[in-house]
């Protein structure tokens, strides 16, 4: 038993050369659609990494009124922070607010000497979020709370980011999607044809007696190759464009375009995730297109 | 030995292949079956393959009903017989001792074993100096002998072949002949779809005849009338 599956182990193998025009044929396309989906992956990961930055970097300015003591304070601190949104939050002092106020004017700060005494400026918090989706709730929230003079914060551009984190996420899950249904097709017909092409060979091993699973193990070797193959020629290709990609972009001078992305996800961060897509993917879909069309075939 | 009982094929399309057909070859005759094309004779062969089934009646071959024989099982019952085809069915990029071996291999023959019986089967054939040659480095003649080899390596109590003779020229049709009845005198019994008449007047066997899917005439039913 053991002597025939290392001998149809060997036959997957040999096969693969012996019928190296098709072998090179479905290589070609197995890397083609592994690659049309490993761009759209890493493009729509650094998509929503750069939108996760400008998320990040969203703030409130929580103004307090002025007559609060520190117990009342905390007490607005707790409230903002039960909101669940918050990822950091820091007091400001008036007497703070001041100097920085004083710092950011430059030299045209002294004009604010004057104000030292009587400094009208209100103690604050400066809030950011972790989850900028429904900021305006959360800021009217907020400016529910009791001690709370007011809040400033960028509202409109938050649902901009909101809006956008929503269209890369839906939109890169459909066209990720839709380029693996499309691959499978071609990868499909690609396996049909294969096996069309050697129906006789088939036909012939059923007259000899063969049973279907001896039949099938060459095919499966030969699909599983076929796909780890390909899945570890799309990893190398992708490896290369991608460092190549974002050795030029910080080779460029700064530009609105160079500063957006800059921050490329780094490939070692993505890259197991990538090889075992390609790799899983590629043995499953040899292996699951060889069983499936080879089938049909057997009824003899 | 093989039987068919009142046995009646009809394709989906409507043809009736086999209409109400009995015959019955015993263990180590040789039998011609002739016909013209489309006479039934490729359905007999199909039927006693089990590639086909009867919509009625019984067909038996070395004792097996195959009517109620489950599609698992086939691939044991093929191997006890040996199926030698007029495009010869050998599979191209294998030698022909690879694909001599395959058939060994399919009943998982030890390694040491296909070794020994391979290069003997292939000599039997005269083809002992060939064994590396892949079937379109042969000539017709030498590829059927071949696909002749596999079908013996199993050492079958039955041998079919549909129209063995067909692709190749008069003289080697007679040395496939020739060797298929030197077979036959071992005991194997064989069964030998033929259109050629003059191969079948050289020699003195049994000849079943069908025409539109009935048995017309069959020399041994003649004999034992005269009888």
């Amino acid at each position: 038993m053991l002597n025939s599956f290392f001998y149809l182990v060997k036959q997957g193998f040999k096969n693969l050369w012996n019928n190296r025009l098709m072998s090179l044929a479905s290589v070609g396309v197995l890397v083609s659609c592994m690659l049309l989906i490993g761009a759209a992956v890493l493009l729509s990961v650094n998509i929503s990494s750069v939108v996760d930055t400008l998320e990040d970097q969203s703030e409130a300015i929580v103004f307090l009124e002025d007559s609060l003591d520190l117990a009342a304070k905390e007490e607005v601190r707790d409230g903002i922070i039960a909101t669940g949104k918050v990822a950091s939050i820091d007091y400001i002092s008036k007497e703070e607010a001041l100097l920085s106020m004083m710092e950011s004017m430059g030299d045209d700060g002294i004009l604010f000497d004057a104000y030292d005494d009587e400094n009208n400026l209100p103690d604050s918090y400066r809030v950011t979020f972790h989850d900028v989706s429904d900021l305006e709730n959360t800021v009217a929230h907020i400016t529910a709370l009791p001690g709370v003079y007011s809040v400033s914060a960028l509202t409109e551009v938050a649902e901009v980011i909101t809006g956008i984190k929503q269209m890369v996420y839906v939109g890169g899950t459909i066209i990720i999607g839709l380029l693996i249904a499309v691959s499978l097709m071609i990868i499909g017909n690609t396996i049909k044809i294969t096996v069309f092409s050697r129906r006789r060979e088939v036909n012939i091993m059923k007259y000899v007696g063969a049973t279907n699973g001896f039949i099938r193990l060459p095919f499966i070797v030969e699909g599983i190759s076929l796909g780890v193959i390909s899945g570890g020629l799309s990893y190398g290709i992708i490896y290369f464009a991608y460092d190549y990609l974002v050795k030029w972009v910080s080779s460029q001078n700064a530009t609105w375009f160079s500063q957006i992305i800059s921050d490329l996800i780094p490939f070692a961060e993505v890259s197991q995730y990538l090889l075992l897509g390609f790799l899983g993917g590629g043995a499953l879909i040899g292996l699951f297109g060889c069983v499936a069309f080879i089938g049909k075939h057997l009824k003899v | 030995m093989i039987e068919f009982q009142n046995v009646t094929k009809k394709y989906p399309n409507g043809t009736v292949a086999l209409d109400d057909v009995s015959l019955r070859i015993n263990d180590g005759e040789f039998v011609f079956i002739v016909g013209s094309s489309g006479a039934g004779k490729s359905t007999l062969i199909k039927l006693m393959l089990r590639e086909e089934r009867a919509n009625s009646g019984v067909v038996k071959v070395n004792g097996k009903n195959l009517g109620k024989m489950p599609r698992y099982k086939i691939p044991k019952f093929r191997r006890s017989i040996g199926i030698v085809f007029q495009d010869f069915r050998l599979i191209p990029n294998m030698t022909a001792y690879d694909n001599v071996a395959f058939a060994l291999r399919v009943t998982n023959v030890r390694s040491k074993e296909i070794k020994r019986k391979v290069p003997y089967m292939l000599n039997l054939v005269g083809l002992a100096s060939k064994m590396k040659c892949k079937p379109d480095e042969l000539s017709g003649g030498e590829q059927q002998r071949v696909a002749l080899a596999r079908a013996l390596v199993n050492s079958p109590a039955l041998i079919i072949a549909d129209e063995p003779t067909g692709n190749i020229d008069p003289e080697l049709s007679y040395e496939i002949v020739d060797l298929l009845n030197e077979i036959n005198k071992l005991g194997v019994t064989i069964v030998m779809v033929t259109h050629e008449h003059d191969l079948v007047e050289k020699f003195n066997h049994r000849v079943i005849t069908i025409e539109k899917g009935a048995v017309i005439r069959d020399t041994e039913e003649m004999e034992a009338n005269i009888c």
